[in-house]
């Protein structure tokens, strides 16, 4: 079976036009590497008994008769089927390469040509899904993480500006009041002081009238 | 072995402004904790697993600080891979020319600090080291950096002081804890049981079913979390990596993202397993595993080739994180075998991205292009650090990831799905890296390139070295950390 399927690749190299020589060797040791799993109806193979002490138990399964000679078949026939349309369309040129190429409008060899777009696929996903998460995350770190933590510096210094400005004028705005407040009640003390003789001996005056009528009134 | 390169900075600052006489100096200064770490390495009895080499003094008695030095088999490896990137560095900083004093200076301070908080065994001077290292970088990326330096410096170390903040509540939170009150570690970890796990009546608390332990574990985490870096705290990494200059990037990625890890496993586990266990497989187990493909998936996207490794940084990372929260053996030596080796590995990334920037001064993938064909040298180089990084068998960094992976496959197995196929991501997009950048047919912009350089050579082949041996051989670092290791394993499992 594996040097069957070797078979085909081999051939799908033909196809491109790899160098004669090697296509001989890699055909030869494919076909020879085959033989290592010889199926049990032609004879089984040494291989399975040989790995038996590492694997303990059985190395192959064994299936039907039937169904070994009828893989066999599957699997020769898929081959020489292959080979057969290879001949016809390069050695004796009697089919057309192109025609099927050609077929529902070039799809299917636009599909086997592109190996069934897979490495499209993947770059898309896996590739560039990755390199978008990636993209994201550290847009993510430096905008939102990061963000919080100037956002918590700016929080800070603003806050700190409040400070600055509430010291300056409430804190500092008392102290400076205080001292208005000492100098208007200066200023309205001030006009007691006039230099007029006749308004201080009328002060004495009246202070005496106000002593003598608390004394009356209250120390008895 | 701490304190060497300090009193090395302290001769650099009163050296003359020789750039020739401060570089070899400096050189000078960072081989005595290089020797000292192979000889603790060759030194260091691989079956006990407490702690050796223990130096312990008082220092504040009134609180109950002690200056407590000590190694275990989680501390050597990562006190030799800190003092070998240190001294690998000095070679690589070789090309600093503006201001060299102060840049050699305050790269010996960072050296002490990290040096000392792989040593600390007192939680006051764990946290005196960690900041310590702190304030030299803020300078070193913001002076000596690239064109976003300022933004870049102060973004990482804002974070990492809002994250300190956490660790300084959850450190008072633990010492008030102890009796008698005590920074020690040791004696934190012994009272590990005291740590209360009732549940706490508060919202949110009371919601999500956590004690105390488990509030004080989360205040730590979030401060290590910061520094591995997890997502979503990790966006300081492609701004501080890109904008530093080469050598303190290696240092950047080599040493200070594994004391997150190393905080988790050193803190976190012993003295709140119960915590640990309950919180273990969202917090560490499932962001890890986040974190490989969000950085896998990141990385993939960058244009900018440094920012690309730094994202990179990121998803190794995740596998350390993963490895942790397995619970197994495998899984936390491969953790903590991972945080080695992307130590060298990653060291050895942004070394090799500096050599061709400081040819090229861009990092544009897209505007490379066959640089194989103009160095050939370089380009073998960088194939072996992009493999490694990949995980390929027969270097570092499988080895340690099979490890995370096997161990992770025993709990849970769906975590481990998403972190191999992490793997696969990884390649995708080194892979593609080097295509764009290595192969192809050469640019004609740089075929006058020189070859990589012997000083460039020097600082690279020590790393690639340990590369491939630990690869073949991973026994050199996990014997080492085995015993330790499976001592913290211990303590968390019966929680579990």
């Amino acid at each position: 079976m594996a040097a069957e399927v070797e078979l085909l690749a081999v051939q799908e190299l033909v196809h491109v036009g790899i160098a004669a020589r090697a296509e001989e060797v890699v055909a030869a040791g494919a076909v020879l590497a085959g033989f290592i799993g010889l199926p049990a109806v032609l004879g089984g193979s040494q291989f399975g008994h040989w790995l038996e002490p590492v694997i303990h138990g059985h190395a192959e399964e064994h299936g039907s008769a039937a169904m070994e000679w009828g893989l066999m078949a599957l699997s020769v026939g898929f081959a020489s089927f292959g080979a057969l349309i290879a001949y016809l369309m390069y050695r004796r040129e009697s089919l057309s390469p192109a025609f099927f190429a050609d077929l529902a409008g070039g799809f299917f060899y636009r599909l086997f040509d592109r190996k069934w777009y897979f490495d499209e696929v993947y770059q898309f996903l896996f590739v560039n899904g990755t390199l978008l998460l990636a993209k994201v995350l550290s847009l993510f770190d430096q905008y939102v993480v990061d963000g919080i933590v100037n956002g918590a510096a700016g929080v800070t210094r603003f806050i700190s500006w409040l400070n600055g400005v509430f010291d300056a004028y409430i804190i500092d705005g008392i102290v400076n009041a205080v001292a208005d407040v000492t100098f208007w009640i200066g200023n309205k003390f001030r006009r007691v002081q006039t230099g007029n003789i006749n308004s201080y001996l009328y002060g004495i005056l009246i202070a005496i009238a106000l002593a003598i009528i608390i004394k009356i009134r209250y120390w008895s | 072995m701490t304190f060497i390169p300090l009193a090395g900075a302290a001769i650099v600052l009163v050296l003359p402004n020789n750039a020739k006489l401060i570089r070899w100096v400096s050189a000078a200064a960072t081989v005595p904790p290089l020797i000292m770490s192979i000889w603790l390495f060759a030194n260091f009895d691989r079956n006990q697993a407490g702690f050796q080499f223990i130096e312990k003094y008082q220092w504040i008695p009134s609180f109950n600080i002690s200056y407590y030095m000590g190694v275990d088999g989680l501390s050597v490896s990562m006190v030799l891979l800190t003092a070998l990137l240190c001294f690998l560095c000095i070679f690589a900083s070789f090309g600093i020319e503006k201001a060299v004093k102060g840049y050699f200076a305050l790269f010996l301070m960072l050296d002490a600090g990290m040096m000392g908080v792989f040593c600390a065994l007192d939680f006051f001077l764990f946290f005196v080291f960690w900041e310590v290292m702190l304030l030299p970088m803020y300078f070193l990326i913001g002076i000596w950096g690239g064109p976003r330096r300022e933004y870049a410096a102060i973004k990482f170390f804002l974070y990492t002081l809002f994250g300190s903040a956490f660790m300084l509540i959850a450190i008072l939170a633990l010492y008030f804890s102890t009796e008698p009150h005590t920074f020690d570690m040791t004696v934190m970890m012994a009272q590990a049981n005291k740590f209360g796990t009732e549940v706490l009546p508060i919202w949110p608390f009371k919601q999500l079913g956590w004690g105390f332990q488990h509030a004080i574990w989360m205040a730590l985490f979030i401060g290590f979390a910061i520094k591995i870096p997890a997502f979503p705290f990790h966006t300081w990494l492609p701004d501080a990596h890109v904008e530093a200059p080469t050598a303190i990037s290696v240092i950047l990625a080599g040493v200070l993202l594994k004391m997150g890890t190393y905080g988790i496993l050193r803190i976190n586990f012993p003295m709140l397993p119960a915590a640990t266990a309950d919180l273990a497989f969202w917090c560490l187990g499932a962001l890890g595993a986040w974190n490989i493909i969000y950085g896998a998936l990141c990385a993939m996207a960058q244009k900018d080739l440094k920012k690309l490794v730094a994202y990179s940084s990121v998803s190794h990372m995740g596998y350390v994180m993963l490895g942790m929260a397995s619970f197994t053996t495998q899984g936390i030596n491969g953790a903590v075998l991972q945080m080695f080796n992307h130590g060298t590995i990653t060291g050895m990334l942004f070394l090799l991205v500096g050599v061709i920037y400081d040819r090229a001064h861009h990092r544009d993938i897209e505007g490379f292009g066959g640089i194989a064909a103009i160095m050939p040298v370089y380009t073998g180089v960088t194939a072996l650090a992009f493999f490694a990084s990949m995980g390929l068998p027969g270097l570092s960094g499988f080895i340690s990831e099979i490890l995370v992976l096997l161990g992770t496959w025993q709990k849970y197995p769906i975590l481990t799905i998403l972190g191999a196929s992490g793997v696969i991501l990884t390649a995708g997009y080194l892979l593609w890296t080097i295509q764009r950048v290595y192969l192809g047919p050469p640019n004609e912009k740089y075929l006058k390139f020189p070859e990589i350089s012997g000083r460039e050579m020097f600082t690279l082949v020590p790393l690639g070295v340990i590369v491939i041996i630990v690869g073949i051989y991973p026994s050199v670092v996990l014997d080492m950390l085995r015993a330790s290791l499976d001592q913290i394993n211990q303590i968390v499992i019966p929680h579990l």
